[in-house]
């Protein structure tokens, strides 16, 4: 794994710390393959969007809603993917 | 006890589809459509370019100038509607002047005002209209309809989000139900702005087209605005008159899901138990309904668990149960939308017709109902429900039928005891002020224990410091209490809050228009509406009781605590938590001065939360609860916004004590000397100053300790109750507000 993937990850994991308030989260604990949703994290829909915007915010990435947003959300290595395999235009 | 029933006199509405009730009602049957592009303001870069707006809506040509000088487009709505409404029951100008006014809203002034609050977020010395400042609070729609029309009764703003229209309503006849009024003026209004086109856009919940409720390609709401004012009146009052009714509002309910601060409890379970409430409030069985007036926002999420909902409580036969969405037409109204959907309701049982979905044309198959699709039905309509699911799980169901059917269950007054068995703070203070401890000075109290250490976590995340300072407050007061636990799921929660999260929605105002709508925070929106503290409180704590916010700037406490003591008298609840929670501002504190309205002194506005724990008497004892008073009396008066409070606090203390009381303290949350004086002298036995008894009463300001915000009669409350505990003699408290005065007599147990 790359510098680069690993700090993408470890920046994702900052990132959802901060923008879901997740106040008693290490971000270093998060694993990268855990499931964000429905998983120890009790994340909800309305994470989801909030997720969404701040991912867009920070990377110039937007996430699809419905299917296409849930394979990108299904878990921080995922999500890192997502990013990098859509480069901000 | 004579039976109390309540009827709806008179109707008002303003909508996409009419802005009259005549109108409206050709609208419903004709199903004509209401959702259009909007052109209040510009839309780009939000998820839809649609809504139920109010076309070319001229106030002007309804409404003298005089009743419209420093109105917001909100309050402009209400109005209308207000006036309609009055015409349409003609009451006598005497029988007007005594009317409560309840009025639920989501936006108040936040349609005029917030350009203003976007640029103060950015630059505190923005120059912002004295009018805008003034309209912007919730409680300024019902205070302009009070001044416009010289009504001078009671005077309420309820805020539960969605559901707020239909608790106004609700709210009116449990004061004319209590016995305090024989009419009142109820309803909501909602005018359509930025802010909340933007949060509901963030949450995805919109759909881009004209919304399609039940539908099987439904993709979200449409936003509405409009306003309806109800004529709510005693039964033999309006038969007196030589009125004829529209309907009789036989029941009705409000519960909380306690499960999420935007979404529905998906199984229905919440909404089914508010309707099977409501039925059992009015006395009805679900085959006496021939209509049920559905909440359906058209949301992935909503008209499923609706369905689900009619289906647990109407059997298999709810899926011929003639139904129908007004948000079809109207869009989604909030604030306004149980009132307009009343109204629709009422207009189609006395029509004889049921009025369809627009929007819809292919049923959900999740969503089997008695659609009606097109153009309305004829139908008779002699039982009616409509239904109101509010953000944060506030559950409301109205139970319409004709006057001459039986009397409900709930028109048997009952008139229940009512105690306070434990009380919470943050800050605590009211140890300090009741001992008579000299005033800290400076500028009122602030906060300063971690709220989030005094809250769980995971559980509490979500919540902005407001709903923390609220959800601390009430957990003093559960652990206070002694109730286990496990035996919270009933209880219910009523608090007070004159601005809210003022300075959060400013923030997202400038978000918002530097940043753009893509950028909006979704988890930010829901914490700006006036119902996020209880909606987060009731969640945090598992509490499905009733749940309300009210506002009343300066009285908010007081009424909330009023309005819990009336539930609970009238057996609509067991157990309350009761209260007010206000968060220091500095763009409140920075408009407030500029508009004069700083208060007396150089006191700072200060913040704070406080809960009392109201309980049903014979309830607490049994559970061996130890009592600290009880409440002996309640007075809600009104007046005109600007008139003299001295004859309005007498008017609240006479209802509170109509036999005098030697009292051991007035507790104020800082009335003028005037006013005190106004009421103390309502309490001598035979009236006047020279009875003797009230001059040994102590004065007791409890401003000077808390500061001046507006959650600070829920602090009188809990002082009085102090010293009704500790001296073992009555206390009376009282809070006062433009046009308002709120009284509590509070008796030793």
């Amino acid at each position: 794994m790359t510098d680069e993937t690993a700090s993408l990850r470890q920046e994702i994991k900052e990132l959802i710390v901060r923008e879901l308030d997740l106040a008693d989260v290490d971000p270093s604990e998060i694993e990268d393959d855990a499931p964000l949703f429905g998983g120890g994290l009790g994340l909800d829909s309305l994470d989801a969007l909030q997720l969404a915007m701040a991912i867009e915010e920070r990377f110039g990435v937007a996430i699809p809603d419905g299917d296409g947003g849930r394979v990108a959300f299904a878990s921080v290595r995922a999500l890192a993917d997502y990013v990098t395999a859509h480069p901000k235009e | 006890m004579t039976a109390r029933r309540v009827v709806v006199s008179g109707i008002g509405v303003v909508s996409s589809v009419g802005a009259d009730r005549t109108t409206f009602e050709r609208s419903l049957r004709d199903g004509l459509p209401g959702i259009r592009r909007v052109t209040l303001f510009d839309t780009t870069g939000y998820r839809s370019a649609v809504a139920g707006e109010v076309a070319d809506f001229r106030p002007g040509d309804r409404l003298p100038a005089a009743a419209l000088r420093e109105t917001s487009r909100t309050d402009a709505l209400g109005l209308v509607a207000a006036a309609e409404a009055l015409e349409d029951a003609a009451l006598g100008d005497a029988d007007r002047a005594d009317l409560a006014v309840v009025v639920g809203g989501t936006t108040g002034g936040m349609p005029d005002a917030e350009l203003d609050l976007a640029a103060l977020h950015r630059d505190r010395s923005t120059e912002v209209p004295l009018s805008r400042i003034r309209s912007h609070p919730l409680s300024s729609t019902a205070d302009r309809v009070a001044e416009a029309f010289g009504i001078q009764g009671p005077r309420a703003t309820v805020c539960t989000a969605c559901s707020s229209g239909a608790n106004a309503v609700g709210m009116a006849a449990r004061l004319i139900r209590t016995g305090r009024v024989r009419a009142a003026l109820a309803g909501g209004a909602d005018a359509l702005c930025r802010l909340t086109f933007a949060g509901f856009s963030a949450l995805a919940a919109l759909d881009p087209e004209a919304c399609r409720p039940f539908d099987r390609s439904r993709r979200g709401l449409s936003l509405g605005e409009g306003a309806a004012m109800l004529l709510v009146e005693d039964l033999e009052h309006a038969i007196g008159r030589g009125a004829r009714p529209y309907a009789e509002l036989r029941g009705f309910a409000n519960t909380a899901e306690a499960h999420h601060i935007t979404n529905p409890l998906e199984s229905g379970a919440g909404a089914a138990r508010a309707l099977g409430l409501a039925l059992a409030d009015a006395g009805i069985a679900p085959h006496d309904v021939d209509y049920v007036n559905a909440h359906g926002t058209a949301t992935e999420l909503n008209d499923p668990m609706e369905a689900l909902a009619l289906a647990e409580v109407f059997g298999p036969g709810s899926s011929t149960l003639p139904c129908s969405s007004t948000k079809g037409q109207v869009g989604h109204t909030l604030g306004a939308a149980g009132a307009v959907e009343a109204a629709a309701t009422l207009l189609a049982m006395r029509g004889g017709f049921v009025p369809p979905t627009v929007g819809l044309s292919d049923p959900d198959p999740a969503c089997p109902l008695g659609h009606v699709m097109g153009r309305a039905k004829d139908l008779p309509v002699r039982f009616a429900l409509s239904n109101s699911f509010g953000f944060g799980g506030n559950d409301t169901v109205l139970v319409f039928g004709p006057p001459d059917a039986d009397p409900p269950p709930s028109a048997t007054p009952r008139r229940r005891s009512v105690v306070v068995t434990a009380r919470g703070a943050i800050p605590d203070l009211a140890n300090a002020i009741a001992s008579g401890d000299a005033p800290p000075g400076g500028s009122g109290t602030r906060v300063t224990e971690d709220l989030r250490a005094l809250l769980h976590p995971a559980r509490g995340r979500r919540m902005d410091r407001l709903s923390r300072m609220a959800t601390v407050a009430a957990k003093r007061a559960l652990d206070a209490s002694g109730i286990a636990q496990g035996d919270r799921s009933t209880v219910g929660l009523v608090l007070g809050t004159a601005w809210g999260s003022f300075d959060r929605s400013a923030a997202f105002m400038d978000r918002l228009l530097t940043r753009g709508p893509r950028f909006a925070e979704p988890a930010e929106f829901p914490n700006l509406l006036a119902s996020a503290p209880a909606g987060h409180a009731s969640i945090y704590h598992g509490l499905t009781g009733p749940n309300l916010s009210v506002a009343a700037l300066d009285a908010s406490g007081d009424l909330a605590v009023a309005v819990a003591a009336l539930e609970i008298e009238a057996g609509a609840a067991d157990l309350l938590l009761a209260g007010a929670a206000e968060e220091t501002s500095e763009l409140v504190e920075v408009l407030l001065s500029r508009a004069g309205l700083g208060g007396n002194g150089a006191q700072g506005r200060g913040e704070g939360a406080a809960i009392a724990v109201l309980e049903e008497e014979g309830r607490a004892v049994a559970r061996g609860a130890r009592v600290e008073a009880r409440i002996g009396g309640i007075g809600i008066a009104g007046g005109l916004p600007d008139a003299d409070l001295a004859p309005v606090a007498a008017a609240a203390v006479r209802q509170a004590c109509p036999d005098g009381c030697d009292v051991a303290a007035l507790v104020h949350s800082g009335a003028a000397d005037s006013v005190t004086a106004a009421a103390l002298a309502c309490l001598g036995k035979g009236g006047g100053a020279g009875s003797g008894c009230c001059g040994k009463a102590k004065l007791v300001s409890v401003e000077g300790h808390t500061g001046r915000h507006e959650a600070r009669g829920a602090v009188v409350f809990s002082v009085a109750t102090n010293v009704v505990a500790r001296e073992r003699r009555p206390v009376l408290t009282l809070g006062v507000a433009p046009g308002t005065a709120i009284a509590c007599l509070l008796l030793p147990a």
